[in-house]
């Protein structure tokens, strides 16, 4: 077990007031404290961790350019997820109008080079193995969700975020969140069952639906 | 809309706070069954509860136990028994968000209740499984690429390693050779030099110099607070300090050694400089 030490720094209204002055290196704190969160958020809706990682760095760009908009007294994550997470649902609308493949298919090609497998190389070859069917279970399943489906599955399961602060978030109201949660698990256990069970994390384990 | 859960039995004595805190999702009655059954397959078992016609709610709460760890499509089975309303409600019980009365009736119905059990426990499943598919990168920075897109300068990156030299030799030189490898066993003295540690640590840019969390004690009375690194800009991590133990350590003449800790009790740091002129301390 392990932690990462970070020194307390200077808050994020101060960084982006020296932002403001015209000082761009004091963005980089910002990006590197918001960048691992943006980007889980951002790899569960698109399902796919290059795009995640250009759509989180277009966030950063994209709030940099217009952080004259952004107030002082509000908090800097909440603003810049909302403009990754518009970001990644303009991508996914736009993926779904092209229609150019399925995300199957997509996993599928980037797989033969490795690229799922390397994500996380501290794992030995039969857990990275184990890592890249799982996900691809997940993310099949995330696949079938509703844009806002996703979304608030995210904002609960990821950030663990509790309904009022999803309603927050989201704008919507904190009954709307309870039943777009549900509706949300409900479809992924459905769908995970249909497709094959991922493998438990201990104990027995079964082979998918059929198989 | 008729209430879920059931109301409670008024004859019924309230729930204690240990029985609240029971509610481990874990039902001890099924740990016989599982026991007799733990020599059947998996699918056996859903082969029986099918030939059961389930959701038998009494068969499939045994069997929910039985199958604990690989109860998804047993799960489904059971949670048929529950109404959309009524698994919605025990939903956002299991994130904590129902509060009073309806928490209360929630909380006596999941500590008895294997179909709800079962519903929050592949609920659990599935939120663990959601985050560790989309667990980022280990290696995620992006500030390059974001710097170039606001055409941020680039600062060079820091070389830690002549960073943390000029720090070192700023110090006064410590002799702490003998409080070192007084603690540190079995002791060998080699020409070469080499240093090795069983806890996972990060080796900082600079190879030459290494930085090792130990545990307090190991150094303990003899360690000197030597000075503070603070203007030093290193970003590390460290192994969790219980972890991290020197299990050999081997030196050389030419290596500088410094022992530092930050404050009393708190972690040290041995900082080995191999690069350091001939003639260092330890």
């Amino acid at each position: 077990m392990s932690v990462t030490l970070e020194a307390p720094g200077p808050s994020d209204s101060e960084l982006v007031a020296r932002v403001l002055k015209g000082d761009k290196n004091a963005f980089r704190p910002i990006v590197e404290r918001y960048q691992n969160r943006l980007y889980v958020m951002v790899v569960g809706m698109v399902r796919d961790e290059a795009e995640a990682r250009d759509l989180v760095q277009n966030a950063f760009i994209k709030a940099y350019q217009s952080l004259d908009s952004f107030r002082l007294d509000s908090a800097f994550y909440t603003w810049i997820y909302r403009i990754a997470m518009n970001l990644a649902i303009d991508s996914c609308r736009k993926r779904r109008r092209r229609k150019t493949g399925s995300f199957d298919e997509a996993v599928a090609a980037r797989d033969e080079d490795g690229e799922m497998l390397e994500l996380h190389h501290t794992d030995g070859p039969a857990e990275a193995l184990q890592r890249k069917e799982l996900r691809q279970r997940i993310f099949a399943a995330m696949e079938e969700l509703t844009e806002e489906q996703r979304e608030v599955l995210m904002l609960r399961e990821v950030e663990g975020l509790s309904y009022a602060e999803i309603s927050e978030t989201m704008g919507i109201p904190e009954g709307t969140v309870m039943s777009r949660l549900f509706y949300a698990r409900k479809k992924m256990q459905g769908l995970l069952r249909e497709g094959g069970a991922p493998t438990a994390p201990t104990g027995a384990q079964k082979g998918p639906a059929g198989e | 809309m008729r209430p879920y859960p059931p109301a409670a039995d008024p004859h019924e004595p309230p729930l204690t706070e240990a029985e609240v805190a029971s509610l481990s999702l874990v039902d001890p009655g099924a740990d016989a069954f599982r026991a007799a059954f733990a020599d059947l397959q998996v699918d056996v078992v859903d082969g029986v509860l099918d030939a059961l016609n389930l959701p038998d709610v009494g068969l499939a709460s045994v069997f929910a136990g039985l199958a604990e760890d690989a109860s998804v499509d047993l799960a489904d089975a059971v949670l048929a028994g529950l109404d959309d309303a009524d698994a919605m409600l025990l939903s956002a019980f299991g994130d904590g968000e129902l509060q009073g009365d309806q928490r209360a009736r929630l909380t006596r119905h999941a500590l008895r209740d294997r179909v709800a059990q079962a519903s929050l426990r592949e609920t659990a499943r599935t939120a663990a499984q959601v985050r560790e598919a989309t667990a980022a990168p280990v290696d995620l920075d992006l500030w390059n690429a974001v710097a170039i897109g606001i055409s941020a300068e680039l600062e060079p990156e820091l070389d830690v390693g002549d960073a943390l030299r000029t720090a070192l030799r700023a110090l006064p030189p410590v002799d702490l050779s003998a409080s070192i490898m007084a603690k540190v066993s079995p002791l060998n003295r080699r020409t070469t030099r080499w240093v090795s540690y069983g806890a996972p640590f990060m080796a900082l840019a600079a190879a030459a110099i290494v930085l090792l969390a130990i545990v307090p004690g190991l150094v303990g009375k003899n360690s000197v607070l030597v000075a503070s690194l603070t203007d030093v800009a290193v970003p590390f991590q460290i192994a969790s300090v219980n972890d991290a133990q020197v299990e050999d350590l081997e030196t050389s003449t030419d290596v500088t050694a410094q022992v530092v800790q930050f404050e009393d009790g708190g972690p040290t740091f041995i900082l080995v400089d191999d690069s350091a002129p001939s003639g260092g301390t330890l």
